[in-house]
């Protein structure tokens, strides 16, 4: 027969160890019912036939008050599992108990797998199973007890590598797949949570409030009781449904007096009472299922040591920005070599291709497409594949390392200051790699404030995309001096985003940020499977970036440049060049009012790359005579105009349609486009303008 | 009684209220931080407060952290 698992737990109880080692390398990614994101699920195969199981998100709590806690909380009610393993940590039992005692109220059937013992012996700690079991009506197992690491091949010693990477193995792991046949046929007792006299009455006031709720849907909760129990604490998916469940608006009513009556007894409400007595059975279990003997020791004193540095407001501060800076220092110094490396190879497979083109005796227009539109175009940008990727993959490393909440912690001060959370940093920094990506990471922030703030302000992070049009600019324009120039763009992009910051936040956005509250978790080694994913899914899109709006963007340029037929290409007369004429007295007061500029600004809007590529077109150069051609037409002045107009409007196409995606509103999709293009327009030509009036001081 | 933001750090103190915080207040509960549950202050030197519940590390910003009421002896 086969089964189906669910696998719940805290985090970092070694729950994907567990569930790697279970499944092995049978992994995939899988849609299941009633939940609306992807779960990795795996199989294994025992004498019983085929046995599924989903990884569930790591939470403490089904209160479904964070995306991970949804998904579970919405997976189990959906029931789409036979059983559920709710992995325990035996160092920390107490903390795991609450989650495994929400779960088993719902009354699925349910295996509590006690997972590493040997550190909770090591640390002096010792779980007696079988009363464990006895109070939960539960069947118990306990794993990596004496189970071999297969990575460090250590018996018993290994718990130190409790990272994903470590792979339990042998009896334990054995007994749990043993455990896991057997335990849906064993007989079970509901738990049975003694939450006092207050509670009780308040739950059963509201099971009569409800009585007319259809059984199936009680049934969801694990009965009437359940479903009146999860009001009391006010659980979010419960509360989102109750006027389906109390269609006369009784239990709301009962719900508010009952919350009035213990916060005049007790200084709390309801929610807090159910919430404090389910803790209490908690505690008292573990104090009664766990022996500590006299060796017993705190745990993550090494994380503690670290954090005793990297949290200390300045020196953690400091930590902090030298962290970001290695990030992409690392990111350049070997991205770069790599980057020129794919540059001679899209040269040259761009000469073999036009030459077999030529042999074929295809059409001038069709090899003007490929050499002019998607070599030039699309090749150019290609070659910033692996500097992403690299990106990516430092930020996937500072998260699971553990650092990154330690930053969102120090920089939280700060952040506050311009009117932004904690936690926007991150989605900031990503910014730096691509704005995409980094506006779909806004979704950490809770606060729609919060969220659409940062969202609004991402645009001005300079992107890698950026970057060519700096280096084409900064080289033909500032000799020795091109790295500074190059770094204030990257400054003046963030003091243009702190500035917006302020000025929304006083307007559109009035309110405070929301306090943080984030947990840092123990430090650990990220591991390759985590890092490689997000490098690889970085670039993919990236990659999908190129293929889409790059490619259209270089296509449709090309093909305006060569409309109407007979025109000299991307000349005066083509359907670029009237365009270019009807916008360009608009940068005149930027310095830069001539037809070529803004024609490459129009089509930066497809992405900032085909600048670079625009201007080689239009000026009908590339390489190393594209640097003398713009020397025809910009002062250093107005070439730096043109920069800042570069770095803060619009980022592509991309980000707009990401915008949009995360909005969900045309309103703030065009006010991110509009503010942009103003803000980018009015910095401009306040650069061109004063640097007027002030270089002549300076000479 | 005095909400935790007053307590140095390296002190261990017990909960005894979390003030009308609504969805907050749950949230802390869930994690452990209820009334009756014994925190410890790690960090606390303006900025988030760094709390030690059990083996877990919470950071709470200050307002939240100016909701918890802890007792002040101990």
């Amino acid at each position: 027969m086969n089964l189906s698992v669910a696998l719940a737990g805290n985090p970092n109880t070694g729950k994907t160890s567990l569930f790697n080692a279970l499944t092995g390398s049978n992994q995939r990614v899988g849609n299941w019912p009633g939940v609306t994101v992807e779960l990795v699920e795996g199989t294994f195969r025992d004498d019983g036939g085929e046995i599924r199981v989903v990884d569930l998100p790591g939470t403490y709590s089904l209160g479904a008050a964070s995306p991970d806690e949804r998904v579970a909380t919405e997976f189990l009610l959906s029931r789409s599992a036979d059983l559920v393993a709710i992995v325990l940590d035996a160092s920390n039992l107490e903390r795991s108990l609450y989650l495994a005692v929400q779960i088993l109220e719902l009354d699925i059937p349910a295996l509590l797998v006690v997972n590493m013992g040997d550190l909770a012996v090591s640390r002096g700690m010792d779980v007696d199973l079988d009363a464990l079991s006895r109070r939960f009506g539960a069947p118990v197992v306990s794993t990596l007890a004496r189970g071999d690491c297969a990575r460090c091949a250590s018996r018993g010693a290994c718990v130190g590598c409790m990272s994903p990477r470590c792979l339990p193995q042998g009896d334990g792991v054995d007994s749990l797949k043993r455990a896991m046949r057997s335990a849906g046929a064993l007989r079970r007792s509901p738990i049975r949570v003694p939450y006092g006299a207050d509670v009780e009455r308040a739950v059963s006031r509201l099971e009569t409030a409800m009585s007319a709720a259809p059984r199936a849907a009680s049934d969801e909760f694990g009965g009437m009781r359940m479903l009146a129990l999860r009001l009391a604490e006010r659980d979010p998916i419960v509360m989102d449904r109750i006027a389906e469940f109390s269609p006369d608006g009784e239990a709301g009513r009962i719900l508010a007096e009952e919350d009035a009556l213990l916060t005049e007894r007790f200084g709390y409400g309801l929610d807090t009472a159910t919430i404090e007595r389910r803790w209490r059975f908690v505690s008292e279990t573990a104090s009664a299922v766990v022996a500590k003997g006299r060796v017993y020791r705190e745990r993550l004193s090494v994380t503690d040591r670290i954090d005793r540095i990297v949290t200390s407001p300045f020196l953690g501060l400091i930590i902090f920005l030298a962290a970001t800076w290695s990030v992409f220092k690392v990111t350049y110094l070997l991205g770069d070599p790599i980057a020129h490396v794919l540059e001679t190879c899209v040269r040259l497979g761009g000469d073999i291709v036009l030459d077999a083109l030529a042999r074929m005796g295809a059409p001038a227009i069709l090899s003007s497409l490929v050499s002019d539109g998607i070599i030039g175009g699309v090749g150019s940008v290609l070659i910033f594949v692996p500097q992403i990727m690299l990106l990516f993959a430092a930020i996937a490393m500072l998260e699971e390392s553990g650092y990154m909440a330690r930053g969102v912690f120090v920089m939280d001060r700060i952040m506050a200051m311009v009117g932004l959370h904690g936690k926007s940093f991150i989605p900031m920094i990503m910014g730096f790699g691509c704005n995409v990506p980094a506006i779909a990471a806004t979704r950490i922030l809770d606060n729609p404030r919060d969220r659409l703030l940062t969202l609004m302000v991402i645009p001005f992070m300079s992107c890698s995309a950026r970057l060519p049009v700096y280096i084409l600019f900064a080289g033909a324009f500032y000799g020795s001096n091109a790295p500074t120039v190059v770094f204030s763009l990257y400054v003046l992009g963030v003091v243009v985003a702190v500035v917006a910051a302020r000025l929304l936040g006083g307007t559109l956005f009035r309110g405070e940020p929301n306090d943080l509250f984030i947990e840092l978790p123990p430090y650990q080694a990220p591991t390759l499977r985590t890092v490689a994913r997000s490098a690889s899914e970085s670039g993919l899109m990236f990659l999908r970036k190129a293929g889409t709006w790059i490619l259209g963007g270089v296509v449709v340029m090309w093909a305006m440049a060569n409309l109407p037929p007979g025109v000299p290409y991307a000349g005066e007369e083509s359907l670029v060049g009237r365009l270019g004429h009807v916008i360009a007295p608009l940068f005149a007061p930027a310095g830069y009012g001539f037809w070529q500029a803004a024609v490459a600004l129009v089509f930066g809007f497809f992405a900032k790359e085909v600048i670079v590529g625009t201007f080689g077109t239009l000026l009908g150069v590339s390489g190393t005579g594209l640097d003398a051609a713009l020397a025809q037409f910009f002062t250093p002045l107005s070439a730096y105009a043109f920069l800042v107009m570069t770095l803060l409007y619009v980022p592509c196409i991309a980000a707009v349609a990401a915008t949009y995606a995360e909005t969900k509103s045309v309103r703030w999709t065009s006010f991110m486009v509009l503010f942009t293009v103003l803000a980018g327009y009015l910095a401009s030509v306040a650069v061109f303008q004063i640097g007027r009036l002030l270089l002549p001081l300076f000479r | 009684m005095c909400p935790v933001k007053n307590i140095a750090e390296g002190r261990e103190v017990r909960v005894l209220r979390l003030l009308g915080c609504g969805n907050m207040a749950r949230r802390l509960c869930e994690v452990g931080v209820y009334p009756g549950a014994r925190i410890r202050v790690l960090r606390n030197q303006g900025g988030p407060v760094m709390l030690g519940v059990g083996d877990a590390r919470f950071a709470v910003g200050r307002g939240i952290a100016e909701k918890i009421l802890v007792s002040d002896e101990e």
